[in-house]
């Protein structure tokens, strides 16, 4: 595999950006590029670092992680078995600021199976990052993910 | 300096009142300081809005851009939550009510809450949230003109 060119990087950053392309909403969406990045590497600590100490992670499947160390060996663990050679994707639909200092991204997305290019629509989902800015540098204080498409069954 | 802050006297048993809600003491379980009874407001003022099938008071509760997600639909608006849980408490919602209860209320700044909380939605005829409509949310919570407000509510199931 080549190393892309900065031009080549520069075209797939624009491209996951989308409309998204004032400076304060660019930087906020590092953080689901940063937690892409480490788990096409399957890389817990990469994922539990792009959390803040106290974040949150909510998944379907009575998935309730709460702290960046939660997070950390739940991740490592998954990697080791059910996630395993997974990648996840995700396009940003919506940036919102709360604050200079809070923002909502939503992205929608999902995990790819091994190999795979493509999200299988059974593990499309709608994701919400709840993001802040600490020290200059963005990070998850919150990520949650509910299904997308007919998986979305009726509740509160 | 002695302070002493009755029930009756603290911001959440206010802004409760004003909405002519009962507060209900038991929703706080150990989130029981001031401020954050004060957030906690907002997911009982959503729950009395779902016991009274009330579109319009349950809209009132979101800032002017507050997002919802119900089922397969995002809601970005006030107006469109409002519109949306009309027709909603008119066909699928009705009769419905909602339970939850806090699991966690945590500050993103002095005025922004994060607040996870677990619960669902009782169908009209049900005596308690069925399994498969078991969810957790989470709620982006901000304090407008003093009044704490709904940003964001999104609700993930517990089963998958």
């Amino acid at each position: 595999m080549s190393t892309p060119t900065i031009d080549q990087q520069k075209a797939r950053l624009d491209a996951y950006y989308g409309s998204f392309t004032g400076e304060k909403e660019k930087e906020a969406l590092s953080v689901p590029l940063r937690l892409v990045a480490a788990w096409a590497k399957n890389d817990a600590d990469g994922v539990a670092d792009a959390f803040t100490d106290d974040g949150v992670m909510i998944l379907p499947g009575d998935v309730l992680k709460q702290g960046r160390e939660e997070i950390r060996s739940f991740m490592a663990a998954a990697y080791a078995g059910p996630f395993k050679g997974t990648g996840v994707t995700g396009t940003p639909v919506d940036v919102r600021f709360v604050t200079d200092e809070v923002a909502l991204l939503r992205t929608h997305g999902g995990i790819l199976a091994p190999g795979e290019t493509e999200i299988d629509p059974e593990l499309a989902v709608r994701s919400t990052w709840v993001v802040v800015k600490r020290d200059g540098q963005w990070f998850l204080a919150g990520y949650q993910n509910s299904p997308r498409g007919e998986g979305a069954t009726l509740r509160w | 300096m002695t302070t002493t802050v009755s029930p009756n006297g603290s911001k959440a048993s206010a802004a409760l009142a004003e909405a002519g809600v009962e507060e209900d003491f038991a929703f706080y379980r150990s989130f029981t300081s001031e401020v954050e009874k004060a957030v906690l407001t907002v997911p009982q003022l959503i729950k009395a809005a779902w016991a009274a099938n009330d579109g319009d008071f349950f809209a009132s509760i979101f800032v002017e851009n507050g997002s919802l997600l119900m089922q397969d639909e995002q809601l970005t608006s006030r107006e469109d939550i409002r519109a949306f849980m009309t027709a909603g408490y008119a066909g699928i919602y009705r009769g419905a009510s909602v339970d939850g209860w806090p699991l966690s209320v945590k500050f993103l700044a002095d005025d922004v809450a994060l607040v996870v909380t677990q619960g669902g939605i009782i169908l009209d005829g049900e005596t308690e949230i069925a399994p498969q409509r078991e969810i957790r949310a989470v709620w982006i919570i901000t304090l407008v003109d003093g009044h704490w407000k709904l940003v964001s509510h999104q609700s993930s199931p517990i089963a998958g």
